[in-house]
């Protein structure tokens, strides 16, 4: 980036320019870029860019580069439906078809290798309150309980609990259907072994 | 608007364009591939860069137009299939090997090339471009960005800030 015609260009082409690259960028580099300079903090935070990359990713996730999100959650028993008994432990791995075998025996890496996990609440089984079922969208994912709404951004390695509304009674509250709306619902599969298997666009 | 003229008379003679790069060099190349250029692409529409006219792009220096000039044409026949209904994979296959090829080269042609397919509008080529130059920078630490963009060092503010930013993410920069 030493080339004359880069300082020659005008500031404006030079920032769409600057976009076009780091909108194909993956989250985790875009989160040590924010560190780069104001300009780019302010390019990666921003609605807009935040909405392209998302765009981008899905679109290339689609085209060539497919990849699930993997959330462990134990079931006491075999067959058990949702809702089940819920752990405030969650992880995530990531899984991308096809690269798992040769990094096993060739690079000795997990095949799905943990992308986050966060503790909500001191990683206990709350036997009473019970998970209704795991909903996603764009590599977003939420766990609603009859306690609490959870929201993970896996790929950000952000976790919030969304407000709890009291007046609500738990058996009237409703989770909106992200995953019909998300247009991915045929791919959602349940393994064996109790395994959540949600694709994830983009993981932003 | 004149009409593109179809066949120039003679059937299977494709009509021809001229471009004028920065260093006053001419380059023949067929309509088609320079229509890969937005920019240029209603210019040759209405008849323009035949003859003797030339279009002069007194942005682009003759190395990389060559070089943009060779992407457009191996482009064309695949972009005036309207995106190839009838393509076999092995024609896109063949793009796609062509494609690696054409940005495995040296920074400073690709940030002259990134330039040059802004300034024509060469959707393809920005998007080439732009993936192979992410590719390049996506395990670089943000000094190093700093570096290859000729940034100045940081102030000891913005270095505090780095800093305080690598602690709070420590897991982007693993």
């Amino acid at each position: 980036m030493r080339g004359a015609s880069i300082t020659r260009a005008p500031p404006d082409l030079l920032d769409e320019i600057v976009i076009e690259i780091l909108v194909r960028l993956p989250v985790k580099s875009l989160v040590r870029f924010k560190s780069v300079s104001r300009t780019w903090r302010a390019i990666i935070s921003s609605e807009f860019f935040i909405r392209a990359q998302l765009e981008q990713s899905s679109a290339s996730s689609r085209q060539r580069d497919p990849s699930f999100l993997i959330t462990l959650h134990a079931l006491p028993h075999p067959g058990e439906i949702w809702p089940t008994p819920f752990s405030t432990h969650f992880r995530f791995y990531q899984w991308r078809p096809g690269t798992g075998d040769d990094d096993i025996t060739n690079n000795k890496q997990a095949a799905a290798p943990l992308v986050y996990e966060t503790d909500m609440a001191g990683n206990k089984l709350i036997s009473r309150v019970r998970c209704c079922c795991i909903a996603h969208c764009d590599g977003l994912v939420l766990a609603p309980t009859d306690a609490k709404l959870y929201l993970f951004n896996p790929a950000t390695r952000n976790a919030v609990v969304l407000p709890n509304n009291d007046d609500i009674p738990p058996a009237t509250r409703r989770v909106l259907p992200l995953r019909r709306r998300s247009g991915a619902r045929s791919q959602d599969r349940q393994v064996q072994g109790g395994s959540v298997v949600l694709p994830v666009a983009g993981l932003q | 608007m004149a009409a593109p003229e179809s066949g120039d008379g003679n059937n299977g003679a494709a009509r021809m364009v001229t471009l004028i790069s920065s260093d006053n060099t001419r380059f023949e190349v067929e309509a088609a591939a320079a229509s890969l250029s937005q920019t240029l692409q209603l210019t040759i529409l209405d008849g323009g860069g035949g003859g003797g006219d030339g279009i002069p792009l007194p942005n682009v220096d003759s190395a990389t137009l060559s070089k943009v000039l060779e992407y457009c044409i191996k482009h064309a026949p695949a972009a005036a299939n309207g995106g190839a209904p009838n393509a076999t994979a092995v024609d896109r296959a063949e793009l796609e090997r062509f494609d690696n090829e054409f940005v495995n080269i040296d920074q400073s042609v690709l940030y002259s090339l990134i330039m040059a397919a802004h300034n024509l509008e060469i959707e393809g080529l920005q998007s080439l471009v732009a993936k192979k130059v992410a590719d390049m920078i996506k395990g670089k630490s943000p000094m190093e960005i700093r570096r290859t963009l000729g940034f100045p060092d940081p102030t000891p503010e913005e270095q505090a800030e780095m800093n305080a930013h690598m602690l709070e993410y420590g897991w982007a920069y693993e």
